[in-house]
């Protein structure tokens, strides 16, 4: 799908950043994801949903193939963002001001693994399950003189009511709320059919389909009426 | 009910806000104590009817402001690491800043 917005719908510090990655065709690959799509998505569908977090993450594929050009750690650099790496997980943070940028890569299994190096763009990228999901079928969004993709509303439906379930840390709660509250106003978006083509391509286990079902009930979404159903099952 | 409950769903997203500025300002005071401080300057000193410049790293020790002499090569080396200092006190100095704002709304809400 390929979508485009007349106005950026971003502060001016993320637009700038967004319009040097897509030169750099860091989108070629890589996708927007957290709580920025959802200020695309509002300013596109009118969806009442205007909060969001200073933390800009991005999603990446390991075997993203190498680009010319200058390495994201120089490009950010030049941004004004300087980098955080916590030496015993080897995450990488890129910070200016309150904004923090961090990359993410879909991890396979159940194993916590450390950061991983993305050869491509010279970036240690944090290995989190369930990333891929956010890949199936991406959004390509023109926005102004640049060109970025995002999770379509249906992934990013899917994928935030699968990790709700799976927080962890001291402010899981919160962050479960935010979750389940995206998945709410994407619910008034999303289109059942792309949810079973989500639901068919990715294959989801007893505990992955439990936490769908957990997370629609305690968001009070209908699982029917949003295409989350498994036929023959 | 209803309106109670969206209400404070919105302030649980503050607080998750929050947190995570906490948790960053944490990072951000960590690798700042480890960068020196100071900035760099120089001192002129006369001698013999002659004027030397040199550079000098200055910064405060408690109550005195110290004057720490410099190569030339040294103080090149120090730039990049004194100049990411900067940024990052002045990353910190924001979201010290933006923990406050949130600070002041949840304590509104809580009224």
């Amino acid at each position: 799908m390929v979508v485009k917005c007349d106005l950026s719908p971003f502060v001016p510090q993320v637009n700038d950043l967004l319009r040097e990655l897509s030169r750099a065709n860091f989108f070629e690959h890589g996708l927007l994801i957290g709580s920025w799509p959802m200020v695309v998505y509002s300013q596109l569908y009118g969806l009442i949903y205007g909060l969001r977090t200073n933390d800009i993450d991005f999603a990446v594929v390991k075997s993203a193939r190498k680009v010319d050009g200058t390495p994201l750690p120089d490009l950010l650099g030049r941004l004004g963002y300087e980098v955080l790496t916590d030496y015993q997980s080897g995450i990488e943070k890129y910070v200016q001001d309150t904004f923090e940028i961090e990359f993410l890569m879909h991890r396979r299994g159940g194993v916590a693994l450390p950061a991983v190096d993305v050869p491509a763009w010279q970036v240690a990228a944090q290995p989190l399950p369930f990333i891929d999901i956010l890949f199936l079928h991406p959004v390509t969004v023109h926005i102004e003189d640049y060109t970025l993709r995002i999770p379509s509303p249906e992934a990013l439906m899917v994928h935030k009511l699968i990790i709700a379930q799976r927080r962890t840390g001291r402010d899981r709660e919160e962050k479960k709320e935010k979750d389940l509250q995206q998945c709410s106003s994407l619910a008034e978006i999303v289109r059942a059919e792309a949810v079973q083509t989500i639901l068919q391509e990715k294959r989801m286990s007893k505990d992955v389909r439990k936490d769908l079902s957990m997370s629609c009930a305690e968001a009070g979404l209908d699982m029917n009426a949003l295409g989350l159903y498994w036929p023959g099952k | 009910m209803r309106r109670h409950r969206k209400d404070q769903s919105v302030f649980n997203m503050l607080k998750s806000e929050r947190s995570r500025c906490v948790a960053l300002a944490e990072s951000l005071r960590r690798e700042i104590d480890k960068l020196p401080k100071g900035s760099l300057s120089e001192r002129k000193v006369k001698s013999n009817d002659k004027e030397y410049v040199y550079p000098c790293l200055r910064y405060r020790d408690g109550e005195k402001v110290v004057f720490e002499h410099l190569s030339h090569q040294r103080a090149e080396e120090l730039k990049p690491v004194l100049e990411r200092r900067k940024k990052l006190e002045s990353s910190l100095k924001a979201n010290k800043k933006r923990i406050a704002t949130i600070d002041s709304i949840l304590t509104k809400g809580e009224d």
